[in-house]
Protein backbone atom coordinates (compact mmCIF):
# COMPACT_ATOMS: atom_id res chain seq x y z
CA UNK A 1 0.00 0.00 0.00
CA UNK A 2 1.54 3.29 -1.08
CA UNK A 3 -0.92 6.07 -0.75
CA UNK A 4 1.03 8.87 0.82
CA UNK A 5 -0.22 12.00 -0.87
CA UNK A 6 -3.94 11.76 -0.17
CA UNK A 7 -5.91 10.22 2.66
CA UNK A 8 -4.63 8.92 5.94
CA UNK A 9 -2.93 5.69 4.81
CA UNK A 10 0.75 5.36 5.55
CA UNK A 11 3.75 3.71 3.84
CA UNK A 12 3.96 -0.10 3.68
CA UNK A 13 1.10 -2.35 4.71
CA UNK A 14 3.11 -3.54 7.74
CA UNK A 15 3.50 0.07 8.82
CA UNK A 16 -0.18 0.84 8.19
CA UNK A 17 -1.24 -2.18 10.25
CA UNK A 18 1.09 -1.26 13.10
CA UNK A 19 -0.12 2.35 13.13
CA UNK A 20 -3.80 1.32 13.07
CA UNK A 21 -3.32 -1.09 15.98
CA UNK A 22 -1.44 1.50 18.06
CA UNK A 23 -3.98 4.23 17.40
CA UNK A 24 -6.86 1.96 18.32
CA UNK A 25 -5.14 1.34 21.65
CA UNK A 26 -4.17 4.92 22.53
CA UNK A 27 -7.14 6.90 21.15
CA UNK A 28 -9.05 6.97 24.43
CA UNK A 29 -6.13 6.84 26.87
CA UNK A 30 -6.30 9.49 29.60
CA UNK A 31 -2.62 10.45 29.22
CA UNK A 32 -0.46 11.06 26.15
CA UNK A 33 1.29 8.16 24.45
CA UNK A 34 3.76 8.75 21.64
CA UNK A 35 4.85 5.98 19.30
CA UNK A 36 7.45 6.44 16.57
CA UNK A 37 7.89 3.92 13.77
CA UNK A 38 10.22 3.26 10.86
CA UNK A 39 9.15 2.51 7.29
CA UNK A 40 8.67 -1.25 7.82
CA UNK A 41 6.71 -0.74 11.02
CA UNK A 42 9.81 -1.11 13.21
CA UNK A 43 9.28 0.39 16.63
CA UNK A 44 11.71 3.27 17.28
CA UNK A 45 10.19 4.84 20.39
CA UNK A 46 7.19 4.12 22.62
CA UNK A 47 6.63 6.65 25.40
CA UNK A 48 3.92 7.29 27.94
CA UNK A 49 3.56 10.86 29.17
CA UNK A 50 1.23 12.99 31.25
CA UNK A 51 -2.15 14.48 30.40
CA UNK A 52 -0.63 17.16 28.14
CA UNK A 53 3.07 16.37 28.02
CA UNK A 54 5.50 13.72 26.88
CA UNK A 55 9.29 13.85 27.02
CA UNK A 56 12.08 12.11 25.15
CA UNK A 57 15.67 11.33 26.10
CA UNK A 58 18.54 12.37 23.79
CA UNK A 59 18.81 8.73 22.62
CA UNK A 60 15.12 8.64 21.75
CA UNK A 61 15.40 11.95 19.92
CA UNK A 62 18.28 10.52 17.87
CA UNK A 63 16.19 7.42 16.99
CA UNK A 64 13.24 9.58 15.94
CA UNK A 65 15.15 11.52 13.26
CA UNK A 66 13.73 10.84 9.79
CA UNK A 67 11.13 8.39 11.17
CA UNK A 68 8.27 7.33 8.92
CA UNK A 69 5.48 7.98 11.44
CA UNK A 70 5.11 9.75 14.76
CA UNK A 71 1.68 9.08 16.19
CA UNK A 72 0.26 10.15 19.53
CA UNK A 73 -3.03 10.81 21.26
CA UNK A 74 -4.48 14.06 22.55
CA UNK A 75 -6.72 13.20 25.49
CA UNK A 76 -8.39 16.64 25.25
CA UNK A 77 -9.50 15.97 21.69
CA UNK A 78 -7.72 18.72 19.72
CA UNK A 79 -5.62 18.72 16.58
CA UNK A 80 -1.82 19.22 16.52
CA UNK A 81 -0.19 21.73 18.79
CA UNK A 82 2.53 24.02 17.49
CA UNK A 83 5.20 22.06 19.43
CA UNK A 84 4.09 18.90 17.58
CA UNK A 85 4.77 20.45 14.22
CA UNK A 86 7.98 22.20 15.26
CA UNK A 87 9.30 18.85 16.43
CA UNK A 88 8.23 17.08 13.23
CA UNK A 89 10.02 19.70 11.13
CA UNK A 90 13.13 19.70 13.31
CA UNK A 91 13.45 15.90 13.27
CA UNK A 92 12.37 15.54 9.64
CA UNK A 93 9.52 13.17 10.55
CA UNK A 94 7.69 12.08 7.42
CA UNK A 95 4.23 11.85 8.92
CA UNK A 96 2.73 13.29 12.13
CA UNK A 97 -0.53 11.89 13.45
CA UNK A 98 -2.80 12.75 16.36
CA UNK A 99 -5.58 10.45 17.37
CA UNK A 100 -8.44 11.41 19.67
CA UNK A 101 -11.61 9.67 20.72
CA UNK A 102 -13.47 11.24 17.80
CA UNK A 103 -10.94 12.06 15.10
CA UNK A 104 -7.65 11.33 13.43
CA UNK A 105 -5.43 14.18 12.25
CA UNK A 106 -2.60 13.61 9.79
CA UNK A 107 0.02 16.10 8.63
CA UNK A 108 2.86 15.34 6.28
CA UNK A 109 5.24 17.22 4.02
CA UNK A 110 5.15 16.67 0.24
CA UNK A 111 7.10 13.63 -1.10
CA UNK A 112 10.15 15.84 -1.65
CA UNK A 113 10.32 16.51 2.09
CA UNK A 114 9.63 19.40 4.42
CA UNK A 115 9.39 22.66 2.48
CA UNK A 116 12.47 24.87 2.66
CA UNK A 117 10.79 27.05 5.18
CA UNK A 118 12.51 28.98 7.92
CA UNK A 119 11.16 28.74 11.44
CA UNK A 120 10.40 32.44 11.20
CA UNK A 121 8.26 31.97 8.06
CA UNK A 122 6.40 29.05 9.60
CA UNK A 123 5.71 31.00 12.78
CA UNK A 124 4.53 33.98 10.75
CA UNK A 125 2.07 31.76 8.86
CA UNK A 126 0.85 30.22 12.13
CA UNK A 127 0.50 33.64 13.76
CA UNK A 128 -1.57 35.01 10.87
CA UNK A 129 -3.82 31.95 10.76
CA UNK A 130 -4.17 31.89 14.54
CA UNK A 131 -5.25 35.53 14.64
CA UNK A 132 -7.73 35.08 11.79
CA UNK A 133 -9.23 31.93 13.31
CA UNK A 134 -9.49 33.56 16.72
CA UNK A 135 -11.35 36.54 15.34
CA UNK A 136 -13.70 34.40 13.25
CA UNK A 137 -14.53 31.98 16.07
CA UNK A 138 -15.03 34.84 18.55
CA UNK A 139 -17.55 36.35 16.17
CA UNK A 140 -19.39 33.04 15.94
CA UNK A 141 -19.43 32.77 19.75
CA UNK A 142 -20.71 36.36 20.04
CA UNK A 143 -23.66 35.72 17.75
CA UNK A 144 -24.48 32.42 19.44
CA UNK A 145 -23.49 30.09 16.58
CA UNK A 146 -20.69 28.35 18.44
CA UNK A 147 -20.02 27.38 22.05
CA UNK A 148 -16.72 28.29 23.69
CA UNK A 149 -15.92 24.60 24.18
CA UNK A 150 -16.46 23.84 20.49
CA UNK A 151 -14.40 26.87 19.46
CA UNK A 152 -11.59 25.70 21.71
CA UNK A 153 -11.63 22.28 20.10
CA UNK A 154 -11.77 23.63 16.54
CA UNK A 155 -9.13 26.32 16.91
CA UNK A 156 -5.95 24.42 16.05
CA UNK A 157 -7.66 22.32 13.39
CA UNK A 158 -8.61 25.49 11.55
CA UNK A 159 -5.15 26.98 12.05
CA UNK A 160 -3.46 23.91 10.51
CA UNK A 161 -5.97 23.80 7.67
CA UNK A 162 -4.91 27.33 6.68
CA UNK A 163 -1.19 27.00 7.39
CA UNK A 164 -0.84 23.71 5.49
CA UNK A 165 -2.42 25.26 2.40
CA UNK A 166 -0.17 28.27 2.63
CA UNK A 167 3.15 26.49 3.16
CA UNK A 168 2.49 23.34 1.10
CA UNK A 169 1.85 20.62 3.68
CA UNK A 170 -0.73 17.87 3.45
CA UNK A 171 -3.22 17.98 6.33
CA UNK A 172 -6.42 16.07 6.90
CA UNK A 173 -8.92 15.36 9.64
CA UNK A 174 -10.92 12.16 9.56
CA UNK A 175 -13.78 11.30 11.90
CA UNK A 176 -13.23 7.99 13.67
CA UNK B 1 -7.17 46.23 2.82
CA UNK B 2 -4.92 46.74 5.81
CA UNK B 3 -4.16 43.53 7.71
CA UNK B 4 -5.24 43.55 11.34
CA UNK B 5 -2.43 42.96 13.80
CA UNK B 6 -2.79 39.80 15.89
CA UNK B 7 -4.52 40.23 19.23
CA UNK B 8 -2.53 40.09 22.42
CA UNK B 9 -4.04 36.70 23.27
CA UNK B 10 -2.97 35.34 19.86
CA UNK B 11 0.58 36.66 20.28
CA UNK B 12 0.81 35.23 23.79
CA UNK B 13 -0.62 31.90 22.64
CA UNK B 14 1.98 31.49 19.90
CA UNK B 15 4.81 32.56 22.20
CA UNK B 16 3.74 29.98 24.79
CA UNK B 17 3.26 27.32 22.14
CA UNK B 18 6.79 27.88 20.79
CA UNK B 19 8.12 27.40 24.31
CA UNK B 20 6.13 24.15 24.46
CA UNK B 21 8.92 22.37 22.61
CA UNK B 22 11.68 22.47 25.18
CA UNK B 23 15.12 20.92 25.30
CA UNK B 24 16.17 19.12 28.44
CA UNK B 25 19.65 19.94 29.81
CA UNK B 26 20.76 16.48 28.62
CA UNK B 27 19.66 17.19 25.04
CA UNK B 28 16.29 15.43 25.10
CA UNK B 29 13.00 17.04 24.11
CA UNK B 30 9.84 17.82 26.03
CA UNK B 31 6.65 18.07 24.05
CA UNK B 32 4.61 20.25 26.36
CA UNK B 33 1.18 20.86 24.89
CA UNK B 34 -0.42 22.71 27.78
CA UNK B 35 -0.87 25.82 25.65
CA UNK B 36 -3.12 23.81 23.36
CA UNK B 37 -5.58 22.88 26.02
CA UNK B 38 -6.17 26.08 27.88
CA UNK B 39 -9.54 27.60 27.34
CA UNK B 40 -8.67 29.93 24.46
CA UNK B 41 -12.10 31.49 24.34
CA UNK B 42 -12.80 31.84 28.06
CA UNK B 43 -13.06 35.62 27.71
CA UNK B 44 -15.09 35.65 24.50
CA UNK B 45 -18.31 37.63 24.62
CA UNK B 46 -21.45 35.53 24.34
CA UNK B 47 -24.93 36.68 23.26
CA UNK B 48 -27.06 38.27 26.00
CA UNK B 49 -29.96 35.90 26.76
CA UNK B 50 -33.27 37.26 25.42
CA UNK B 51 -34.97 37.27 28.84
CA UNK B 52 -32.26 39.51 30.31
CA UNK B 53 -32.48 41.90 27.38
CA UNK B 54 -36.24 42.23 27.84
CA UNK B 55 -35.92 42.90 31.57
CA UNK B 56 -33.41 45.68 30.85
CA UNK B 57 -35.64 47.44 28.36
CA UNK B 58 -38.83 47.05 30.44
Amino acid sequence: MEKRQGGDKVGSSALARAVAAIEEKIATAPVEHAVVLGEAGTLFVDKKGERTEVSFTPEEVARMRGAAVFTHNHPEGSSFSLPDILMAKRLNIREMRVVTEQALYVLRPPPAGWPALTLRDLLRAVQEADAEVEERLRTQIRVGRLSKAEANKRHWHEVWTQVSRQVGLHYIRRTR
Amino acid sequence: MKKKSPSLSSRRRIARAVLGLRKTPQGGLILDERSLYENLYAEAKTPVPQARKERKTA
